[in-house]
């Protein structure tokens, strides 16, 4: 039922969706939103922080608890950058709700007070010298592939590529760098409008949406930059259009409704003015790393008058910021904007409605309840421990009827080295890595490197040339698949699978293909045993069989032996790595 | 086996491409039908981010300069203050004369000198300046605009809606452009037409070439590329049993058939398993390739541009008669440090367009192929300090063997900010022009029936004139 419904369930189609749904199910709940019965009661409704009474006194058993191992390694597959066996394993018989309150519970350890060592040993050589890597890139792949704290490194992930600093400008710049991550790492199980006025105050943002400098008008014609007005309202915060709780547009006499104009913007760009390096650091560089300074004289006196904030006349800039984030943050349409795209980011790439409004009921009342009672969030609005439960802990994560995620590239490959085991890893080794951006000769994608602050691919985008798009549905990911795209992954996770890195050379990259070799003299056991650790068991049988017969087809038992297993566990790892059910978490 | 067995096929459509090559398409023959015949090849180049129309054409008359410099003269003493750029004094510009000068009415325009090659290539009447072009609906003025009283395109001065706006006339989300859409109307008038390689990009996926046909080919721009696996033996094994395993491989890399029950994998799939096996295809031709000798510059739109014309190239081999190509360059969003930014980006620009033209020259096709700009949208002419805003219409260059060079079209804004030919005092531009007209005049000249163009097009019937005339037809 739900997965026909959810077929259709373009934004265009909502309307109809919703009838169709009430109709057919039976009728929803009071407020609109449907939900298939579910067993822990009452945490999803419109209140949210209504206690489960449905269940009567005696609660049934969590459907978060994972009951297997293919349930467990679909689970790590959305909450951390891939399972290894040991941590499937390690998972089975957990309620998920319990390993989520530990990941919460892990401490953030800045970016910040880890980059800047790697720089001040070199502190009697010019700067450029000093910065030969991109050091604060280098520790979140060293974070993904061998960290402890998966979760919230997922939610930098995903955060980043809706708060997008990009970082192709003075890519080894780690303290700057360094710095704006932070600003979303140490936010991102606290609150989304901490995390807002943060990275607003980062010289890195300020230096990409060019406020840095930004001055009030002048009698020579020139008037504050906008730049920073239209992007934190479209892309940060609310985005172009009003939206319901479920993310659909709201309608009025059957139109959308325009969430600014264009008076907005040029009053929301007054806000945005005064602001600057801070250069009385020491090293002066390191004004990378504090927040802006702010600079009375070049602030704009005018009044400010925006949404439905009226800032007065004289008021100073930080208050003005302030006022102004505070504004933003009120509007009804935070809570499903953001809601949409961390579903995007982690579970699913054409989110339901109702999938979304539970998510967005979560991120209004700062409160998430799992199925086993454990509460998320501190109730407060914008609480993203809350919101990020509400996404991995949905009831929908838990069936096998979604179409889920399409992963991107970087989460992909993420997955294929944790899988193989490869850590530790010496990522400075790797040159490849210090910019996997290329489309045609690496991934296509690096972390934090989008090409623009549209991130590496947009919310909205459906794709033409499928039928995920001739109905409607978003894919976000489709947007960097294409022939040349393709041919740079295969090549590109190839290497890593073959042990051909870096270039080759030393073991940079090493994988244990020691679990696979063991059981490779039967094609059927091996692709089955991969299948499992990638895919928790969910390749197609034409998949399945094609990848075996290929297997079967690999020269065996010659005078290399051991040879001929790795190749055989190598080419399964890689004939899987490529499957269309790979890149897809479900 | 199978390897072999898709070589061969590839062999035997060139064969008989060559064959059907020869005999003119009785479609074609019919004015009712689009024109298939020869080579014709229209290739956007697209400056994402939205180039400065003010830093592209500068009013040269005293009057209309001395409003210009009135309103942006923090930004033109930054252009002064940076040695790397040219200037922008009204001496320093290279003067525009026209052909049709009467169009604008007494009034003079000149290019900041890193367009020097294009204003050569003016000269030479291979290059033309379309003016004051945007996405509208219908004809719109300033009390129409701040009245809300004509149906406006949405989303104006939003980067990626009117990307898409400018390339499907829809906001984010649509799924044809008008790339795609010439291609689509023009494989229904001759379906032997190909089309897996008649809509190729260099910048990823567009919109603009996605049509209702096959996804568009996206080429990067260091060529068609091996697969390494299959490629380079030693990876697997060197025996003839490895060659059959690498088959195999190659059979499931290539083939989008096991469709999956899950939307996004068969999709993901049908994507990259057909992009694979296009590409494949075409680099058994594209390796038989002979260099051009046209050397292309380093920079971002240089190689995209050279892997366009080494496609242009094989136009023969490949059995094509009509491509759309796509072309795209980042950084044009100068909101700040504009006089440091946009002066190299104008150089980059100037040199892979010359060095394309210089390409196709040597490949004798020139008269065939038409390169024309486009963006996101124009930007203010007022100025922020050191950068200038998102606005509306902008103005675009188109060159060709078959261009009307020397000439200049479309509409020529004033200087002044309250003006009629702004939405308000910044100086956002609005189109005299719009790109469906843009469009049309290009499309007519690939070979579209104006019954085609209208429906490629869906806001054109809205405007007095389908054709701008820049091209010869």
């Amino acid at each position: 039922m739900l997965r026909n419904a959810r077929l259709q369930s373009g934004y265009r189609f909502f309307a109809v969706l919703l009838t169709l749904l009430m109709a057919a199910c039976g009728g929803g709940s009071d407020d609109g939103t449907v939900v298939a019965n579910p067993p822990g009661g009452g945490n999803t409704g419109g209140g949210g922080t209504g206690g489960g009474g449905g269940g009567g006194n005696t609660p049934p058993p969590s459907y978060s608890i994972i009951d297997s191992p293919d349930i467990a390694q679909r689970f790590l597959s959305t909450a951390t950058f891939g399972g290894t066996t040991a941590e499937i394993n390690a998972l089975v018989g957990r309620d998920a709700a319990e390993w989520l309150a530990e990941e919460f519970a892990k401490p953030a350890v800045t970016y910040t007070d880890r980059v800047l060592p790697s720089i001040d040993r070199f502190t009697d050589q010019p700067f450029q010298a000093r910065a030969a890597r991109p050091v604060h890139s280098d520790l979140f792949w060293q974070a993904a592939i061998e960290g402890d704290d998966q979760l919230r490194h997922r939610a930098l992930f995903a955060l980043s590529q809706i708060v997008v600093a990009g970082q192709s400008v003075r890519p080894n710049h780690a303290h700057k760098h360094g710095f704006y991550m932070d600003a979303i790492y140490t936010n991102a199980f606290g609150n989304y409008k901490d995390l807002l006025t943060d990275v607003t105050y980062t010289p890195s943002m300020a230096d990409y949406l060019t406020y840095r400098g930004s001055r009030r008008a002048d009698a020579n014609g020139r008037l504050p930059d906008e730049n920073y007005a239209r992007e934190i309202l479209q892309l940060f915060s609310i985005g172009l259009i009003e939206l319901n709780m479920d993310g659909s547009p709201r309608l009025v006499n059957g139109e959308q409704v325009e969430t600014y104009d264009n008076d907005d913007i040029v009053n929301l760009s007054r806000v945005f003015t005064g602001f600057d390096f801070d250069r009385t650091q020491n090293p002066e560089w390191m004004m990378w790393s504090v927040p802006l300074a702010y600079f009375d004289n070049r602030h704009s006196p005018e009044a400010k008058n925006f949404l439905n904030v009226s800032i007065p006349a004289n008021t100073d800039g930080p208050t003005s910021v302030s006022l102004a984030i505070d504004g933003i943050f009120a509007h009804q349409n935070v809570a499903p904007f953001v809601s949409r795209q961390l579903i995007q980011r982690f579970t699913m790439s054409a989110p339901p409605p109702e999938y979304i409004e539970r998510v967005a009921t979560a991120f209004e009342n700062g409160r998430f309840e799992a199925a086993n009672g454990r509460v998320f969030g501190t109730g407060t609005r914008g609480d993203l421990e809350a919101t990020i439960a509400a996404v991995l802990l949905d009831q929908l994560m838990f069936e096998d009827t979604v179409d889920g995620k399409l992963r991107e590239p970087v989460l992909r490959f993420l997955h294929v080295v944790r899988a193989l085991e490869m850590a530790p890893v010496d990522i400075p080794a790797e040159t490849r890595l210090r910019d996997s951006s290329d489309t045609g000769t690496s991934l296509g994608q690096h972390p934090f490197r989008p090409p623009s602050v549209f991130n590496f691919y947009r919310p909205g985008y459906i794709a033409p040339n499928t039928v995920s798009g001739q109905q409607g549905l978003t894919a976000p990911e489709l947007q960097i698949v294409n022939g040349a795209s393709s041919i740079g992954y295969v090549n590109f996770v190839g290497d890593y699978i073959f042990n051909r890195t870096p270039d080759g050379g030393s073991d940079a990259f090493t994988p244990n293909y020691d679990p696979l070799t063991a059981i490779a003299d039967d094609p059927a056991t091996l692709v089955q045993a991969v299948n499992d650790l990638l895919t928790g068991g969910r390749l197609t049988q034409s998949e399945f069989d094609d990848i075996e017969q290929a297997i079967t087809a690999m020269p065996f038992r010659t005078t290399n032996i051991d040879n001929d297993r790795l190749k055989r566990a190598q080419l399964a790892v890689f004939l899987v790595a490529n499957s269309g059910t790979f890149a897809v978490v479900q | 086996m199978k390897h072999q067995s898709r070589r061969d096929f590839l062999r035997r459509s060139v064969t008989a491409a060559c064959a059907g090559g020869l005999l003119p398409s009785l479609l074609s023959q019919s004015a009712r039908a689009a024109d298939t015949s020869g080579y014709k090849a229209l290739v956007c180049l697209f400056f994402f981010g939205g180039i400065d129309n003010n830093d592209v054409l500068i009013p040269r008359d005293n009057t209309s300069y001395n409003l210009f410099s009135g309103t942006r003269g923090s930004l033109l003493d930054a252009y002064a203050a940076n040695p790397e750029a040219q200037s922008r004094l009204r001496a320093d510009l290279i003067p525009l004369n026209p052909l049709n000068s009467g169009v604008l009415g007494g009034r003079e325009f000149g290019l900041a000198a890193e367009y020097a090659p294009l204003a050569d290539m003016f000269n030479a009447g291979e290059l033309a300046v379309v003016g004051g072009v945007g996405p509208l609906i219908q004809p719109t003025t300033r009390d129409q605009f701040n009245n809300r009283s004509v149906p406006l395109p949405k989303q104006l001065f939003s980067h990626n809606d009117q990307q898409s706006t400018w390339m499907s006339f829809n906001t984010e989300g649509e799924l044809q452009g008008w790339g795609g859409r010439f291609i689509d109307r023009m494989k229904a008038s001759d379906p032997s037409l190909r089309t897996d390689l008649a809509a190729i990009t260099t910048f990823g996926n567009t919109v603009f070439l996605s049509g209702a046909g096959e996804a568009p080919f996206a080429l990067s721009s260091s060529g068609a590329l091996p697969i390494r696996l299959l490629e380079t033996r030693n990876i697997l094994g060197t025996t003839g049993e490895h060659d059959a395993v690498r088959d195999q491989i190659e059979s499931i890399l290539t083939s989008a058939g096991s469709a999956s029950e899950n939307i996004l994998a068969s999709d993901f799939l049908s994507l990259q398993n057909n992009g694979i096996s296009v590409s494949q295809d075409f680099r058994e031709v594209y390796e038989g390739r002979t260099p051009l000798t046209t050397q292309f510059p380093a920079n971002q739109a240089g190689g995209q541009l050279r892997a366009v014309a080494e496609t242009i190239s094989l136009r023969n081999e490949l059995n094509v008669s009509r491509q759309v190509f796509f072309v795209g360059m980042g950084g044009f969003d100068t909101h700040s440090a504009q006089a440091q930014a946009l002066p190299g980006l104008q150089q980059q620009l100037v040199s892979g367009i010359t060095a394309f033209r210089d390409a196709m020259v040597e490949l004798g096709v020139w008269q065939d192929v038409t390169l024309f700009t486009a963006a996101d949208f124009g930007r203010t002419l007022n100025d922020n300090g050191d950068g200038s805003d998102h606005g509306w219409a902008g103005h675009h260059f188109v060159a060709g063997g078959s261009v009307r060079g020397q000439r200049m079209f479309g509409s020529f804004p004033s200087s002044d900010t309250a003006a009629p030919d702004y939405t308000d005092n910044r100086g956002r531009l609005i189109p005299g022009v719009s790109v469906e007209q843009y469009a049309a005049t290009l499309g007519g000249w690939f070979g579209l029936t104006p019954a085609e163009l209208n429906q490629a097009l869906p806001n054109l019937g809205n405007f007095n004139t389908s054709d701008l005339g820049f091209m010869t037809t």
